[in-house]
């Protein structure tokens, strides 16, 4: 029974020093995550609830709310403009993946595997890079002016190789709005995925591609087989940052075109940022109900994309 | 363990929803725009003194030299003027906060000027107009100040004009000459010289499609003006439906099809932003622009040698009509949040003295709304012309009352929609009678 009794006070010890341990590293995380997470949470998760509160409201952000209920959300959905910002962000979407991603795997298999010259490699890279280190006002001034429909340089290039006739009349910013914006927000992006690409196709094993060498495998067999397989964590980390960095973004659409003849330019972000800021009668409720309506918008698509690239891993 | 994390992740739900309420909190502040002026009230200027002046298209020049003049009239006061093409954006947060600057130049974009006037966020200044007089002097406003420039919104006055100037049709008139071509002075000869610009590979006219208000501003409110200063009022206050539903409006956009239907409008103006339609205009690309009177300062360093740049009065008339000069006044104004308000009502008294006025007359080229002795001050051709045409018996003038909140971005989009040939009068007028019907309905 004694001993009984020691072996019973031995383990009660031992627990209680193994959950006092337990609540020292517990209270260790919490003194670390707290803070981080109070300011998180106040600057980024408040905003959301009150901007859902305030999207029951007129408001013009100055003065007192006035209650209208879900009016602010029946005006966004009979206005036009709307549905085409939506669409126009899903081709925006779908335009700078089918550029960007092949193009920026291209670039990187060419750095890594073409057997380039390391000072040819740099070089390169620094120029893909480029565009990440200009600020997006910058690169809407000079795209701007490359695209004058009177003196820019690609229209002068055109001529000079003789295919003037491809030329839209009334400027490329006003015939073909979303594409330009989308050739332009991609030449901005290649270079820092292809630098995250190049890491990936770095650290795939080298003896991989000597055993296929051994056994006659083609340069595109290596590149279905091995390499798209390898990396294939980081392509997906490529695709669903596109579709993060695309929804809601509207710099480079106000810079270039804002918002483009009947919405021909207009994106989501766009649609928020003209009634709620850029607006000589601001209305802020309204506006916040479009982003709402964004934010749903953007969560759905993003939970889809990740959905089907789960499934395609599998 | 499990039940310890419940309470945890319990306890951190809470918190994260009631961080959520205190967010809330922020819903605005209501302003009180009531301000009784006592002009017998000994004022002694101490403390801040901020204003927000806008600087994007007239230079900075004569703000800084009367603000300089001003802080040494009244050495206690602390005067912070903030300046520059975004100062408006920049000073947004503030107006939202109820911490605006003193004094505001209500210029330039993103200057929701109807939305303070509607929420008070702007000091009545009708008692200051009855009874402040000019520093240094017995002479009242209201009696220093010409009485057509004077707005009023709602029946008060939330604002005091203090520049004149007017929208016009710039053109080169030693590029005219060389090319043996007249400059139109009526609608009629204005279509002819498009047939004659086309004919010698010319473009007749070209605009900023990216701010398309500047030829709102040059060709719409002119040919408005036509059908007198009342109408006008109806479209830029955007306070009738009836108006823009009118026989007079469909013909005033009628007008602006036309002159597109025969190619008088340069392929490419509407992808283009001020800057490159003005240089465009200056490498005489097409013949004319619509634009301010700024526009001889702004592009100062881009006019060719040989290059005469002259201001027209817009030629919307009919041959049988009078031609109509639209005049729009700079205003300024007193934030009904700011701290120190009798600091911004001491600036106006000052601002208004003759040898003040006389410099935004110098510097920018325009004409001024008080009653202020110009004839000493240096200016530039075409602001002479202005002046000039101002007194000129043969053109009536018409002043510019603007406040037609959202109509403001349908409009835009619809007069490039009209130049390019995507939008009948008949759409644009539905889209604008829409909105204007639903912003009155806002406005209950």
């Amino acid at each position: 029974m004694e001993n009984a009794n020691k072996k019973e006070t031995k383990m009660s010890s031992k627990l209680a020093r193994t959950l006092s341990r337990e609540r020292s590293k517990i209270w260790f995380m919490l003194a670390f995550v707290v803070p981080a997470l109070a300011i998180y949470i106040y600057a980024c998760v408040s905003p959301i609830f009150q901007s859902i509160y305030s999207s029951f409201f007129k408001w013009s952000g100055f003065s007192t709310m006035r209650y209208i209920g879900w009016d602010n959300y029946v005006r966004i959905f009979k206005d036009p403009v709307f549905f085409k910002a939506i669409k126009n962000d899903i081709i925006y979407v779908l335009g700078k993946e089918i550029l960007i991603v092949p193009l920026s795997l291209l670039f990187a298999l060419a750095m890594t595997r073409l057997r380039l010259k390391r000072a040819e490699v740099g070089a390169y890279r620094f120029l893909l890079y480029l565009p990440n280190v200009l600020s997006v006002s910058i690169i809407g001034i000079v795209w701007a002016f490359i695209l004058d429909p009177y003196n820019g340089i690609l229209n002068g290039l055109l001529k000079i190789i003789g295919l003037e006739s491809l030329i839209p009349a009334n400027g490329w910013l006003v015939e073909y709005t979303m594409p330009s914006i989308i050739f332009v927000a991609s030449w901005c992006g290649i270079g820092y995925f292809m630098i995250i690409l190049i890491s990936a196709i770095n650290s795939v094993s080298g003896e991989l591609y000597e055993a296929t060498d051994i056994d006659g495998a083609g340069q595109w067999q290596q590149l279905w087989y091995i390499t798209i397989p390898a990396i294939w964590e980081k392509l997906r980390f490529v695709i669903t940052n596109i579709v993060i960095g695309t929804l809601g973004n509207y710099t480079l659409a106000m810079l270039l075109a804002n918002g483009g003849i009947n919405g021909s330019g207009m994106v989501m972000g766009l649609y928020v940022y003209q009634y709620g800021i850029d607006s000589n009668a601001p209305q802020v409720g309204y506006a916040n109900a479009a982003a709402i309506l964004l934010m749903i918008i953007s969560s759905t698509i993003i939970l889809l994309i990740n959905k089907v690239m789960n499934r395609e891993a599998d | 363990m499990k039940k310890r994390n419940r309470i945890l992740a319990l306890g951190l739900s809470v918190f994260m929803a009631m961080s959520a309420l205190t967010g809330c909190g922020t819903t605005g502040k209501d302003s009180d725009s009531g301000y009784e002026y006592d002009p017998s009230a000994d004022v002694e200027l101490t403390g801040t003194f901020e204003l927000q002046i806008f600087t994007g298209g007239y230079s900075a020049e004569p703000w800084e030299e009367i603000i300089a003049a001003f802080e040494e009239e009244h050495p206690d006061l602390d005067v912070i003027a903030y300046m520059g093409a975004d100062v408006n954006k920049k000073m947004q947060t503030r107006w939202i906060q109820g911490e605006p600057a003193d004094f505001v130049y209500l210029s330039g974009a993103n200057l929701p000027t109807q939305t303070y006037m509607e929420e008070g966020k702007l000091v009545d200044l009708t008692s200051f107009y009855d009874k402040a007089t000019i520093v240094g002097t017995d002479e009242l406003l209201k009696e220093h100040l010409q009485s057509n420039t004077i707005s009023r919104f709602n029946e008060k006055m939330f604002s005091l004009p203090i520049t004149i100037d007017a929208y016009g049709i710039w053109y080169d008139e030693a590029y005219l000459n060389e090319i043996g071509m007249k400059l139109p002075t009526n609608y009629d000869e204005l279509l002819a010289f498009g047939k004659e610009a086309k004919s010698k590979g010319a473009d007749a006219l070209i605009y900023p499609g990216l701010s398309p208000m500047y030829l709102v501003h040059a060709l719409v409110f002119p040919a408005c003006a036509v059908y007198g200063q009342e109408f006008l009022n109806e479209i830029t206050t955007a306070s009738s439906v009836d108006a823009y539903r009118s026989k007079e409006f469909k013909d005033v956009l009628g007008r602006i099809k036309a002159m597109a239907d025969a190619g008088m409008f340069s392929e490419g103006t509407v992808s283009l932003n001020n800057i490159q339609s003005q240089m465009q205009w200056l490498a005489h690309t097409a013949l004319l622009i619509p634009n301010g009177q700024w526009l001889e300062g702004e592009m100062a360093d881009d006019i060719p040698d040989g290059f005469k740049m002259r201001y027209a009065v817009p030629m919307m008339n009919k041959a049988d009509e009078k031609q109509t000069i639209v005049t729009t006044t700079g205003k300024i104004g007193v934030a009904s949040d700011g701290d120190n308000k009798e600091a911004a009502l001491e600036f106006i008294r000052f601002m208004y003295r003759d040898e003040n006025m006389a410099k935004f007359a110098k510097y920018w080229n325009v004409s001024v709304a008080t009653d202020a002795d110009l004839s000493g001050v240096e200016m530039t051709e075409t602001a002479k012309t202005t002046q000039a045409i101002l007194v000129d018996p043969n053109y009536t003038q018409v002043n510019l009352d603007f406040s037609w909140g959202a109509v403001d971005a349908v409009m835009c989009d619809c007069i490039n929609r009209l130049v390019l040939g995507e939008l009948s009068v008949d759409n644009m007028i539905d889209e604008l009678a829409e909105t204007v019907e639903q912003q009155l309905e806002d406005r209950k």
